[in-house]
């Protein structure tokens, strides 16, 4: 007896509990015959969502000069080195560049403006058309919701035609570049 | 007389096919980011006497464990629209020690999710508001030494720019100049000659105390009065007290003299304009 009566309860709530919840919303019928629309509104909140790969992220050697050719006659020489970066944001964006001071031999002179850059779609662009200072800049500047844009970012470094130049002692050089992503 | 790779079998071939894509591959693989943010601007009110906190998502994107560092940095924008970033404090508007992030250094899991909470605590009286920039990076280990040669080093930082309103601020615009400009440049295939370019050149200030998003459009008329042309610039956004140069490419056009109106829609009580004259000779 009482099994049945904790059965025919839990059976009651079960038919019951839903029933409160449709109380809650309104049905309307215009008419005889017509439809019953009942209305609620859900709401779900995006973030925004902002992403930068870079493919060196971390170390890119740059290249060099072909040094036979360049110790056998020297002259001014820039040359070209590249990485991909892509962004992926559902809202407008900008990627600034920044460098800090180059890491480099003792007596060494090389500074922040030896590097240039320059960004483009495809393949970068020659030599003597990579101007931007890395020292700071835009990158992108209002850039459009994406689901990942690539990009090339191409740097270009000076190599100076004169091999006594400070610019050309031995050793590792090393510039630190920063990539941010910000909103517009 | 048989080649080389003649005398390669079959077997041979294919791995040295895969070895070749697997190098392929392995090259146009793209890196993934460390960590994706979940904000890119935080917005609060410098109410006084209440402080308020936001929390700013941070989602690894990478299968190993990360150490994440934050900093706090003010920044401006130039007068191009490029963002800059500086030392915190340095800025006129600088938010001090109003401002505060934490934490500082965390560790982010495979694929996890942290929380970075960004307080504001305003000053009493209210103050004007003020602006800074919320920045995280993976801390990466040392690189090893080069023998020789040049490298860079690339980070990537996220920026989250957090904006403390004034409770009265002002929403104000003004355009301090306006005019066409003509410049020669190089064509993009050789030639001879260049090509005139015509652009019309405007600058606009924040002469509020709000944060400006100023929408741009020109229209073109005839001596008639009809529209001949209707362009759309670029999105400005300014801080108070910047300003900002707007450059609005020219189209072509027949041979005459037209008047350009610049609009400026700065989200204020009316748009703004500038009108020029146009004389194609």
């Amino acid at each position: 007896m009482s099994r049945s009566f904790v059965r025919l309860m839990a059976g009651f709530a079960l038919v019951a509990v839903p029933m409160v919840s449709v109380q809650a919303q309104t049905c309307t019928v215009p008419q005889a015959g017509g439809n019953c629309a009942v209305n609620f509104n859900s709401t779900v909140t995006v973030p925004v969502l902002a992403s930068l790969d870079v493919a060196a992220a971390g170390s890119l050697a740059l290249t060099p000069p072909v040094w036979a050719t360049f110790f056998a006659t020297p002259v001014l020489t820039r040359t070209v080195s590249q990485t991909a970066f892509t962004v992926r944001s559902n809202s407008p964006y900008s990627v600034a560049i920044s460098a800090g001071a180059w890491t480099q031999p003792s007596l060494a002179g090389r500074v922040v403006a030896d590097l240039s850059y320059a960004v483009a779609p495809l393949t970068c662009p020659a030599e003597a058309s990579i101007t931007a200072s890395v020292a700071g800049g835009s990158v992108v500047t209002g850039g459009t919701p994406t689901g990942g844009t690539a990009r090339l970012l191409c740097l270009a470094l000076e190599f100076p035609g004169d091999l006594t130049s400070n610019k050309l002692l031995p050793g590792a050089y090393t510039l630190p570049l920063t990539l941010t992503i910000t909103a517009p | 007389m048989l080649s080389l790779t003649s005398l390669l079998t079959p077997v041979a071939r294919f791995w040295r096919f895969a070895v070749v894509v697997g190098l392929m591959l392995g090259a146009a693989r793209p890196v993934l980011a460390q960590f994706t943010i979940e904000e890119l601007e935080v917005h609060v009110t410098a109410r006084p006497g209440t402080p308020v906190t936001r929390i700013i998502p941070v989602r690894s994107d990478i299968d190993s464990t990360q150490q994440v560092r934050v900093t706090v940095r003010d920044w401006m924008r130039d007068s191009t629209g490029s963002n800059v970033l500086l030392d915190y404090g340095s800025s006129p508007r600088n938010c001090g020690g109003r401002l505060d992030a934490f934490p500082l250094t965390f560790q982010l899991g495979p694929r996890a999710t942290e929380f970075v909470r960004v307080t504001y605590t305003p000053s009493t009286p209210a103050d004007s508001g003020c602006w800074a920039i919320v920045l995280s990076e993976t801390v990466r280990p040392p690189q090893p030494a080069q023998q020789a040669g040049s490298t860079v080093t690339i980070t990537t930082l996220m920026g989250v720019k957090v904006y403390a309103h004034a409770v009265d601020e002002r929403v104000e615009g003004t355009i301090v100049s306006a005019d066409v400009e003509e410049f020669w440049t190089a064509p993009a295939v050789p030639a001879t000659d260049s090509i005139l370019t015509r652009q019309f050149a405007a600058r606009f200030a924040n002469s509020g105390t709000a944060h400006l998003h100023v929408k741009t459009s020109v229209e073109i008329r005839d001596e008639g009065g009809r529209i001949v042309s209707l362009l759309t610039g670029p999105d400005s956004y300014i801080t108070p007290g910047a300003f900002r140069d707007i450059l609005v490419g020219a189209p072509e056009l027949p041979r005459g003299r037209y008047v350009a109106v610049i609009l400026f829609d700065f989200g204020g009580q009316e748009i703004t304009a500038a009108q020029v004259e146009l004389i194609l000779p």
